[in-house]
């Protein structure tokens, strides 16, 4: 009798741990973050919690990455690359996150000119902006799933026209896009085109899909400096504009992440801190802050000039049922139906 | 009956089999593309046409290639380049160079080995190098041909003879013809053609551009660009083809209003041109217009041109063509192709 009730000892026992170890394991991956730092000190792309602890480098290709793009689901993960060295342009270049050492494939090689921002849906589906030279905008394309490994992929044109930055929805059938004009959702399928606000940029999606984040900018005028917002709207109600934070600087990254939580935007303030010659030494503070009680929190504090880009590896919180958002997505259409300067 | 239907069988499946063989043949031209590499002129790469091979090929660098040549049936590549001769430090993280052009040879069939200065500093002004079939290395340094036989090539120090000095200073773009006997070039006179051996000049026409010209594989025809004029004002630069001989008839193989080609190399079969197609930027504003930039090959005998090296981000100034294929070293690949690793 003892025996028995010894080893239903150890089996709770060790039902207790897994219990726990599952729990803490979930948590490491919550908070785990892709990142490229912006010191010397840290080359190429490294991975590592959001205080910038346990950070250990993955690997170090000849870019500067100017945005993070993680499949949900982990495998792929997308970045907009400007190359640097013996490397030319700004191009779309995917990693896989199993195996880092593959390298990275290189999406437009430089087909397209110059891309301004890219995104890859949980279908593994990629959406990129691009502009001609840098200087004249040409649409918004995608590269279908099935076209990522071949050598050269081929893209399909989905927008004719003016598109800066570009975010999928999480369920991978519409994209957000902005130009000078506002913010605009498009659907992959139809290729409709509908305005959701008159200003703002870089807009990001939620992970639950009923929020989109974006910044604001208000120029300089009778001797006010110019100062930037971070903002976000319900898709219920988009016409209501959420102000989180005013910086007070009008020098702030485009990098804008939602927490996997849908909780908490994260952004990314920037300080020249000297030159080297002409070209100016950049200082990164990173902030997390709160859309419901409009706290911040500073993030990447152990990481020396902060983090210039980033992306949370894992996105562990269930997404919402797709027929909210696309209920969300109709009654916008209804709202604002022929709106938007570009449809 | 069945055997008739057989024969009908075995025919059909002849000529589809031998229609999608010529297409994919006539797709791009085989073999490979040497070319210093656009946004780093101290290396020399190699691709396939497309451009989803290219990779590093020779070890050595140089401080600044200027131009290259490839051997025709041969193993060697000749560069004019500049090399760092002195290293100063002058104040804390700065550095005077003092660089200096020669020519140097390379082995193909050795990519590893070190490039060999076959001029070793004795010329103030390198203009041009090129290579014949059989190896004899033509340079002209300071106003004066001079000829580095191919059995002094492999000398620790080559002899060099000079075969002529020249009258016409304003000599540019040259090109050796592959067997040697022929050198090309534009000048005030247009586009002339000196006789190695006999030293005569002939005049192909006066109307080429100061641009890169090309002997064809067998050297019976020249490609260059030529100025396209409508009521006395410039259109664009056409390619042009033309027999070698004087005043031959001219053919405009490429022309589009306000582009301007410029012929690179011809392929070793002599069926395509590799040219540059470039337009003023000001003028690109949108991706059709951004896709008709950069490197193209056209049928010498006229049609489709076809963009080569698309995975190269810059437009590729030197090239030539190469009927080998080298084996890919992922390593050395500036973007790992993953189709091909998955391949291999």
């Amino acid at each position: 009798m003892k025996h028995i009730l010894d080893n239903q000892l150890k089996y709770s026992g060790l039902c207790i741990v897994l219990v726990f170890s599952l729990f803490i394991a979930n948590i490491v991956h919550t908070e785990e973050v892709i990142f490229q730092a912006s010191s010397g000190k840290y080359k190429g792309i490294w991975k590592g919690d959001i205080d910038g602890n346990n950070a250990h480098s993955l690997i170090e290709p000849p870019i500067i990455v100017s945005r993070f793009s993680v499949q949900k689901g982990n495998q792929y993960v997308l970045c907009v690359g400007v190359g640097k060295g013996i490397e030319d342009g700004v191009d779309v270049y995917l990693f896989d996150s199993k195996n880092w050492g593959k390298g990275r494939k290189d999406l437009t090689y430089g087909r397209f000119s110059r891309v301004s921002d890219a995104a890859i849906s949980p279908q593994g589906d990629v959406i990129f902006s691009n502009k001609i030279f840098g200087q004249f905008p040409d649409g918004i394309y995608l590269i279908p799933n099935d076209e990522i490994h071949e050598t050269l992929p081929k893209a399909e044109k989905l927008y004719d026209g003016p598109a800066n930055y570009v975010d999928w929805s999480p369920n991978g059938r519409e994209v957000v896009f902005s130009n000078d004009d506002g913010i605009f959702m498009l659907d992959v399928i139809t290729k409709q085109v509908a305005q959701i606000l008159g200003t703002g940029y870089r807009p990001i999606f939620a992970p639950d899909g009923n929020k989109l984040a974006f910044l604001l900018s208000t120029p300089a005028q009778n001797n006010r400096k110019s100062y930037r917002e971070v903002a976000y709207i319900s898709l219920d109600a988009p016409k209501e504009v959420n102000i989180l934070r005013k910086t007070k600087t009008d020098l702030i990254s485009f990098d804008l992440i939602w927490t996997p939580d849908s909780k908490s935007i994260a952004y990314t303030l920037v300080e020249i801190k000297g030159f080297v010659l002409f070209f100016p030494i950049l200082e990164y503070t990173n902030f997390l802050v709160s859309i419901e009680n409009q706290r911040t929190k500073r993030i990447f504090e152990s990481i020396e000039g902060g983090v210039e880009s980033f992306e949370w590896t894992q996105v562990s919180y269930p997404v919402e049922p797709e027929s909210r958002l696309t209920t969300t997505w109709g009654q916008v259409k209804r709202e604002t139906e022929n709106g938007g300067s570009n449809e | 009956m069945n055997n008739l239907l057989q024969t009908c069988g075995r025919i059909s499946f002849f000529f589809i089999s031998l229609f999608y063989l010529l297409t994919v043949v006539n797709a791009l031209p085989p073999g490979e593309i040497i070319f210093v590499h656009p946004s780093n002129a101290k290396e020399i790469w190699i691709s396939n046409a497309e451009g989803t091979t290219a990779r590093k090929f020779f070890r050595s660098t140089f401080h600044e290639i200027k131009s290259m040549e490839v051997q025709s049936d041969g193993e060697y590549v000749l560069v004019l380049a500049s090399h760092i001769i002195r290293k100063e430090q002058i104040a804390q993280n700065i550095q005077r160079l003092t660089v200096r052009d020669d020519v140097f040879i390379l082995d193909r069939k050795n990519p590893d080995r070190s490039a060999r200065n076959i001029t070793q500093g004795k010329y103030d002004t390198l203009i041009y190098a090129g290579i014949s079939e059989d190896g004899d290395v033509i340079f002209l340094a300071d106003r004066s041909l001079h000829l580095i036989d191919s059995h002094e090539v492999n000398r620790r120090i080559p002899k060099v003879e000079l075969i002529l000095e020249l009258d016409e200073h304003s000599m540019e773009y040259i090109e050796l013809s592959p067997r040697g006997n022929y050198l090309a070039y534009v000048s005030r006179k247009g586009l002339c053609v000196l006789d190695i051996n006999t030293k005569d000049i002939f005049q192909i026409t006066q109307n080429a551009r100061y641009l890169p010209i090309a002997f064809s594989p067998d050297a019976s025809q020249i490609a260059f660009s030529m100025d396209i004029r409508k009521d006395g004002e410039r259109q664009g630069i056409a390619i042009a083809i033309a027999p070698v001989q004087p005043n031959p008839e001219v053919e405009i193989l490429q022309f589009r209003e306000k582009y301007s080609y410029w012929v690179q190399a011809w392929s070793p079969d002599g069926k395509y041109i590799a040219y540059i197609s470039y337009l003023n930027p000001k003028l690109v504003d949108n991706i059709e217009l951004f896709r008709s930039i950069r490197n193209f090959v056209i049928p010498a005998s006229g049609g489709e041109p076809e963009p080569i090296l698309i995975t190269i981000k810059e437009t590729v100034d030197f090239l030539a063509w190469e009927d080998r294929t080298y084996t890919v070293e992922p390593d050395n690949s500036l973007v790992t192709t993953w189709g091909k690793l998955k391949q291999k």
